[in-house]
């Protein structure tokens, strides 16, 4: 009887540490969803895309300081939206997608400085 | 008493002999005296012809005879002999005494008074004057009639009559008398004065004056200058006729001594358009060449042709030459002297025109007519030839046997429509105010008439006028000019440019179409082509008449704007290029253009062409999942949700109406939708609740996909069933364990 009740209690135990155990299949937690103006710390491949980002959105900063007229140039606010896509991108972890819209950014912001007469080889110097 | 009375008849007689001294006498006052007859013979009286007192003058009729019988009052007078020979005597009648001498008219008298007076042994007759009794009959004032003196001519008889009347054939007057019939020239008694020329008058005689053939068979008043202007014939035999290019052609009595040039004279002479160098003559059946400029230039009074009774005198006009050639061109019409003219090979039109004067104030000059001896003809618009725009046009060649017509211009008040041909005019329909046809000139532009159609109305399409030309002009395969006379007024432009015109053509000036909420029916008289569409949420959707100078946005704000729930940022353009193939899509974000003021964003937009502007209220299946994220589970509107990059998963589970009340909102999933790998993550609503951390946000993105479980889920639910179902084991087998 002390076995049978022993071995049941046994049972039971498991199932209930069973029960406990399913919290293992939630995801992990995002981050970076408002990246653009909550930064998170990052490292290895993200740190270096955001280092371009940044080289790039301080290309943006120029160009929003070089002619009042040159804001109402509809890419600007494209090529904002986009940085802003790409930081909570580098970090949230897709580094692919971040990668990607960086080209586009690059050719958003080299455009805006051909239109306003700034140099254009600056984008060139963000990607190294 | 008795010679008292004869002595005052005496003094009486003497007193009217010395006022006849101071007086013309008059046929009437010789007779009248009642005084009683002088014992001797009446002396010659004042009035009429002196008696002659030859004894064998016979006595006329007319005579004025002096009766004597002493004693006897009633027959001591004057008796003058009646147109028939007779004396009418007191108490013994008629006694005829014409063709006897004095004395035996005195004694054939004597032997009648005899049988009723007792003593007429004393009875004595004397021929006191002789008096002509005639008739003028004819072209004369007072015809009839008249007593003139013994001794009067013609023309006395003539004054007699009150003169000659108008018309009077001078020349061919006669006297009849009798059977016989005395005709005599009185127009040369009266140039010459010769008394032969007229016959002697006698008594009895009827002077008639004949009128002119030149005054035809009907009465009315003439003119004398008039008159005089058409010859003075008497008959066509002998008259010499001159006419052409004299200034008063007329027949003429000839004159032996008249040469052509007194004839040419009288016909008031030659005109400016006669050909002096060539009078033609006909005299006796032959005709003769008369050169009357030789013949001024020279004097030689040989070249003077023979003129003769019934010779005829022709000057003939002068043909115009224009260079001297040799070939005839013809001029009608409304030009000052239409005619024939010898034009030179190379004379030109205008040589020909000016020769025949040009034409007048009332010839249409844009209308005229080369009438071409091949049978072909040909328009010229002399007006426009004129003008310096129109110096490159050709002036027709004009050969011989070529006419040119110069039509009268029509009068400005003539409403006939058919006054003007197709071929002369452009017509002007639609939108303007006073549409018609209208006479056409070449150096008119679209814009003389508009002006002259009064111009568009308030209500015309003025950037799309169809100018479409007649087949004659273009060909059957005609093609429609678009005239924007809007853009030419606003923003300039070249005149030359304009859509040239020409007769024929067809000008139609559309309506803009009213307010198609209004009243959409008329959207049916707006063509297509001309139309631009704005469809979805705005506050008036529909068909809006569009011009290559109307914007995006004022088709936006014709359609009063989008609506309220308008999603501004998937505007689309649908061009339809207007053919059969696909068409091309532009999508607008319009919330970009309103935030960056970019007129790149705005797309050109042409006639033809569909804006839509989607509904963000739209379901949700017409969208695509890249852009929108999904959410589900627990939240109050799951669904498909439109994001972008400045949105946070806060604003869509806010869109989403927020998580129920059994919602975990501790482990929410956001799915990310990745070019490498997808991937999950979690957020946790309650903990950033409590710490406020933005950082803790999960990354989240247009294709995403955000999940709210429901606490069911949750971990402890999870372990509340397992411990439910580890007691109710438990219990169950320690019922029926023994």
């Amino acid at each position: 009887m002390t076995e049978f009740v022993s071995a049941v209690g046994a049972a039971l135990a498991l199932m209930l540490l069973c029960g406990c155990s399913t919290s293992a299949d939630w995801p992990p937690h995002g981050r970076g969803g408002v990246a653009e103006t909550r930064p998170v710390v990052l490292t290895g491949e993200a740190e270096l895309q955001n280092r371009r980002l940044a080289c790039l959105r301080g290309a943006l900063d120029l160009f929003k300081t070089a002619d009042a007229a040159a804001l109402s140039n509809a890419t600007l606010p494209r090529a904002d939206l986009l940085s802003a896509r790409i930081a909570r991108e580098l970090a949230g972890g897709l580094l692919d997608d971040a990668r990607s819209h960086l080209l586009t950014l690059d050719v958003y912001v080299e455009d805006l400085l051909t239109s306003a007469g700034l140099p254009a080889d600056r984008v060139a110097t963000c990607e190294s | 008493m008795r010679i008292l009375t004869r002595l005052i008849a005496t003094l009486a007689l003497l007193l009217f002999w010395s006022a006849a001294d101071a007086a013309q006498p008059g046929p009437g006052n010789q007779g009248g005296s009642k005084a009683a007859a002088p014992a001797r013979p009446a002396p010659a009286a004042v009035t009429g012809t002196p008696a002659d007192s030859a004894p064998d003058l016979k006595i006329r009729f007319g005579d004025v005879l002096f009766l004597a019988l002493p004693g006897e009052d009633t027959l001591n007078k004057t008796i003058q002999v009646d147109r028939r020979g007779n004396l009418q005597l007191p108490e013994v009648g008629l006694i005829e005494v014409s063709g006897l001498t004095i004395a035996q008219a005195q004694a054939k008298v004597k032997a009648v008074l005899a049988k009723v007076f007792r003593d007429v042994n004393r009875f004595e007759v004397t021929l006191k004057e002789r008096r002509l009794l005639v008739t003028v009959a004819g072209l004369v004032k007072q015809p009839g009639p008249t007593e003139l003196p013994g001794d009067a001519t013609v023309q006395q008889a003539i004054n007699a009559a009150g003169g000659l009347a108008q018309g009077a054939q001078l020349d061919r007057m006669q006297v009849r008398r009798g059977k016989e019939i005395i005709t005599f020239d009185y127009k040369k008694y009266l140039d010459e004065g010769n008394d032969g020329d007229v016959p002697v008058l006698q008594p009895l005689d009827e002077i008639f004056v004949p009128a002119s053939p030149l005054i035809g068979n009907v009465q009315m008043d003439y003119e004398p200058k008039s008159l005089a202007n058409t010859g003075d014939a008497g008959d066509d035999k002998t008259s010499v006729k001159v006419f052409g290019e004299v200034n008063s052609s007329a027949s003429f009595a000839f004159k032996p001594d008249s040469t052509i040039i007194e004839y040419l004279m009288r016909a008031g002479g030659v005109t400016r358009f006669a050909t002096v160098e060539g009078i033609r003559v006909i005299d006796k059946g032959e005709p003769h060449l008369f050169n009357l400029k030789a013949y001024l230039d020279t004097g030689d009074r040989t070249l003077l042709p023979a003129i003769g009774p019934g010779s005829t005198i022709f000057v003939p006009k002068e043909i115009e030459e224009v260079k001297g050639g040799a070939h005839t061109v013809y001029v009608m019409g409304e030009v000052f002297k239409p005619g024939s003219f010898e034009a030179a090979p190379k004379a030109s039109f205008l040589d020909v025109l000016a020769n025949a004067g040009g034409p007048t104030r009332f010839a249409d000059t844009s209308g005229i007519r080369v009438l071409h001896v091949d049978g072909s003809t040909e328009a010229f618009d002399l007006t426009a030839f004129s003008l310096a725009k129109a110096k490159g046009a050709i002036m027709p060649k004009i050969g011989s046997g070529d006419a040119i017509f110069v039509p009268e211009r029509e009068a400005t008040n003539q409403d006939s429509w058919l006054k003007y041909t197709p071929d002369r005019i452009v017509r002007i329909i639609g939108a303007v105010n006073h549409p018609g046809r209208f006479e056409w000139s070449d150096q008119m532009t679209i814009l003389d008439l508009i002006a002259e159609a009064g111009g568009p109305t308030r209500l015309a399409n003025t950037s799309h006028i169809e100018v479409l030309p007649s087949a004659a002009n273009r060909g059957e395969a005609s093609q429609i000019t678009i005239f924007d006379l809007a853009n030419l007024v606003e923003k300039g432009g070249r005149l030359d440019q304009l859509p040239i015109l020409k007769p024929g053509d067809t000008v139609s000036v559309p309506d803009l179409p009213e307010n198609p909420v209004d009243n959409k029916s008329t959207w049916l008289q707006q063509a297509a082509e001309t139309s631009i569409y704005i469809l979805g949420a705005v506050q008036k959707p529909g068909r809006y008449a569009f011009s290559k100078n109307v914007h995006f946005l004022d088709i936006l704000g014709a359609a009063e704007g989008p609506s309220a729930t308008a999603d501004l940022a998937n505007v689309r353009v649908t061009h339809r290029r207007g053919g059969p193939g696909p068409a091309a899509i532009t999508k607008v974000n319009l919330t970009i253009y309103f935030n960056s003021g970019d007129e790149r964003l705005l797309p050109d937009v042409v006639p033809g062409d569909v804006i839509y502007v989607p509904d963000r209220n739209a379901d949700w299946l017409t969208q695509s999942k890249e852009q929108t994220v999904r959410v589900l589970g627990a939240v109050a509107k799951p669904g498909r949700y439109k994001f972008d990059d400045n949105m946070t998963i806060l604003d869509l589970l806010a869109e989403a109406g927020g998580p129920t009340q059994d919602a975990y909102q501790e482990k929410i999933v956001v799915v990310n939708y990745a070019q490498g790998q997808d991937q999950a993550r979690l957020f946790n609503l309650v903990q950033f609740a409590r710490t406020g951390d933005f950082r803790t946000l999960p990354v989240l993105r247009t294709g995403d996909t955000v999940y709210i479980p429901n606490y069911s889920q949750s971990d402890w639910r999870i372990f509340e069933n397992y411990l439910q179902d580890v007691v109710s084991i438990a219990a169950f087998i320690a019922i029926f364990h023994p």
